[in-house]
């Protein structure tokens, strides 16, 4: 038998040797690791697996931050103060004072509303914008627009009650307004919000 | 995880069906070879700083799964490997004429012919396993492929046939 027989032959043997003793068992080497005393690492895990265990370890310490108070502020809730609703300002208790300069269409204007009286009022919901004719015999209104007071740090409760000396913003829109032309004589006209059944007092501003 | 870790898990993870197949052959079932597999890696592992690269790797781990299936199945262990098995098919249904080929064959002849054409063990690697001489293992796999080729007719193999396989 030459070599390339040989060789042949040795094909021969092992493809149905290994044939005769296939087998489709299954390889286990995190089997090996672990009796080895090599722990499962992660980075031998899929990452679908990863995800599932870091889901679970978030929800686990959660719960029990929650439940233990291992966390102590977890399961708490911001407290804001919300105070009593003051008795709605009046208009002699108001003063008002606007920047003429702002009034650029299309842009806002702001109107700065102090409670001068010497308890506090309120001022919550929405204002009524009037343009109106001081010297007409009867006070005309021109335009109304709801406007709001804003008041970017805790528009829910100071505005309920406004300290004396508080001054508030009150923001509007006086752009999208008709007949500019004629605005000198002209004066704003804030009509405040209903409080409960009470009305905000009137204020009217003249352009000065 | 450490340098020799990594090439014995490449060792397993290429090389796991040669184990089982030579191995269920070697120890009787696919289950036995399995366990012996998996207690042969441990060792390795265990052991694995005993290793000093003499020799490819897979011989070495070889060796200690010889030595584990000797012990799973109680035998002394004084006893040399070359000797101490009698490879047949677990499953003789699937090859008859091959079964009865390979018991025609002495005990150690069987374990060479396992060792080289299942656990595709070279010559220098058989004789590390069987701590036998390469010599020793050329003429006894000779001597094996001899007795086979005769037993199943591959004396005069079919030319049809040897360039099938060749191919």
């Amino acid at each position: 038998m030459n070599r390339h027989e040989s060789d042949n032959l040795d094909r021969l043997l092992s493809n149905r040797l290994k044939k005769a003793l296939d087998d489709d068992g299954r390889a286990g080497w995190l089997d090996v690791r672990e009796r080895a005393g090599m722990s499962r690492t992660v980075w031998h895990w899929s990452r679908a697996r990863v995800v599932l265990v870091a889901v679970a370890l978030l929800l686990g310490v959660g719960a029990c931050a929650g439940s233990t108070g291992v966390i102590p502020w977890f399961n708490q809730k911001p407290s804001i103060e919300v105070p009593r609703l003051a008795p709605p300002c009046k208009a002699k208790n108001l003063s008002v004072s606007q920047d003429f300069g702002y009034f650029q269409p299309p842009g806002q204007s702001y109107a700065y509303l102090t409670n001068t009286g010497s308890r506090a009022c309120s001022l919550a919901g929405r204002f009524r914008v009037a343009l109106v004719d001081p010297e007409a015999s009867e006070p005309r209104l021109f335009l109304k627009h709801a406007s709001r007071v804003i008041d970017p740090l805790e528009p829910n409760s100071l505005l309920r009650s406004v300290p004396p000396r508080q001054e508030v913003v009150l923001e509007f829109f006086p752009g999208s307004w008709c007949e500019r032309g004629s605005l000198p004589k002209w004066a704003f006209q804030f009509v405040g919000p209903l409080v409960g059944s009470e009305r905000a007092g009137t204020v009217t501003v003249s352009p000065g | 995880m450490d340098r020799q870790t990594r090439a014995i898990e490449d060792v397993y993870s290429r090389r796991y069906q040669s184990f089982r197949g030579a191995l269920a052959g070697i120890v009787g079932s696919y289950e036995l070879a399995h366990d012996v597999i998996q207690e042969s890696f441990v060792r390795a592992l265990a052991g694995r700083n005993g290793y000093r690269g003499e020799g490819p790797l897979e011989a070495w781990i070889w060796k200690i799964a010889l030595r584990t299936a000797l012990e799973l199945r109680g035998h002394a262990m004084e006893q040399p490997l070359a000797d101490a098995f009698e490879p047949e098919l677990p499953e003789p249904g699937r090859d008859e004429e091959l079964a009865a080929a390979l018991k025609e064959l002495p005990p150690r002849r069987r374990l060479v012919v396992f060792l080289r054409y299942v656990a595709d063990l070279d010559y220098r690697e058989i004789a590390r396993v069987c701590e036998i001489s390469e010599g020793t293992v050329a003429a006894t796999l000779a001597q094996a492929k001899a007795a086979l080729a005769t037993s199943l007719g591959y004396s005069n193999p079919d030319p049809q046939e040897l360039r099938e396989v060749a191919e």
